[in-house]
């Protein structure tokens, strides 16, 4: 019978279960592009075509076709979030604060899930917004209220049609102030059903404008002066590489009594250059 | 409406502009209108729609 040799680290029972906290809690994850392989480098280029002339040649029947050049250009998007931390819970302590006949390891997991929500998904949100922000191709200042959201929304809209930006998919975060003047707006109809749920609860919230999705998101994450932003996340390069959550049992940490999960979070998030009008950005007014 | 008529004058959709709203009765055969309630427990009557939100109501029936 061979020797029977502990495993120094092992993945949680549910290996997806903190991802899952993670994908629950983040208000950004519908923009995370998993076709986009970063594997084996830190970078990813995209390509962009430009041309030599605007108009569209006109043929000759002496001279023929006219010439029209075309570049191809690169632009590099490297990754340069990489995060992460360790969480320590000492076995005295898990005991004598988890309640007797708690199970073994379930208090650093509590921990991890909370630190998920708390810690690592507003900073990936935030960073996110704040790239958003800065990478924007339509930025208009203007104070919302009652009166004047639904039109403020209606320009976004008209926005990315003249900028021949796809609305389909597109995604619109809002700060609770503004979507509650959407939700009290006059001009937006409510709905009454007549006893063909399956509950009697009263829904006043507003998920949709113009079938775009609106995700409200906390003042704190959005930006202070940020009142919407509209994105086709087709416009955003937004890749989380690596993403490793570690569980060591007391016993299998040398130097330790303690439980304690690494996390790790190599992540980036980037507007295509090339692709910049497909987000527009209202601030408030200076 | 377990299998009755609605009103054609109680609304699908309404704004802010149209509050408060009476609800009318609606018809069903062999069957006399008691109430509209707005839940499905059938415990809380409602007869207008005077909230500017989204609604679900349900038409009570006795034989």
């Amino acid at each position: 019978m061979g020797n029977t040799i502990a495993l120094v680290a092992k993945y949680l029972a549910d290996p997806a279960n903190l991802n899952a906290v993670y994908k629950a809690a983040s208000l950004t994850a519908d923009l995370e592009a998993p076709k986009v392989q970063f594997l084996g480098a830190n970078v990813v280029k995209l390509p962009t075509l430009s041309f030599g002339a605007a108009a569209l040649g006109t043929y000759s029947k002496s001279a023929g076709f006219t010439a029209m050049d075309v570049t191809k250009a690169w632009t590099t998007y490297t990754l340069s979030q990489d995060k992460g931390n360790k969480l320590l819970l000492d076995a005295m302590d898990e005991e004598e604060s988890a309640g007797e006949g708690a199970e073994s390891g379930t208090g650093i997991i509590s921990f991890a899930n909370e630190y998920i929500r708390q810690i690592v998904v507003p900073a990936i949100d935030t960073y996110r917004f704040a790239a958003m922000v800065t990478g924007t191709g339509t930025t208009v200042e203007l104070t919302s209220t009652a009166a004047n959201v639904v039109a403020q929304l209606e320009a976004a809209l008209q926005t990315f049609a003249d900028n021949e930006v796809p609305v389909e998919g597109a995604i619109l975060y809002m700060k609770p102030e503004v979507k509650t003047f959407l939700q009290t707006a006059s001009t937006v109809s409510r709905y009454v059903s007549y006893g063909t749920g399956v509950n009697g609860e009263i829904d006043n919230r507003v998920v949709f404008f113009n079938g775009v999705r609106i995700v409200q998101v906390p003042a704190g994450r959005l930006g202070a002066d940020v009142q919407f932003i509209l994105v086709q996340p087709r416009s955003v390069l937004s890749v989380v590489k690596h993403n490793p959550s570690y569980f060591f049992a007391r016993g299998t940490y040398p130097g330790m009594d303690a439980d304690e999960i690494d996390y790790r979070l190599y992540y980036d998030f980037f507007v295509i250059t090339n692709k910049n009008k497909g987000i527009y950005l209202q601030t408030v007014t200076e | 409406m377990d299998g009755g008529t609605n009103n054609v004058g109680n609304p699908e959709t309404f704004v802010v502009a149209d509050l408060d709203i009476t609800l009318l009765d609606p018809t069903k055969d062999s069957f006399t209108f008691v109430a509209w309630h707005d839940n499905v427990g059938l415990t809380s009557t409602i007869t207008t729609i005077d909230t500017l939100a989204d609604i679900e109501i349900w038409a009570e029936w006795t034989e």
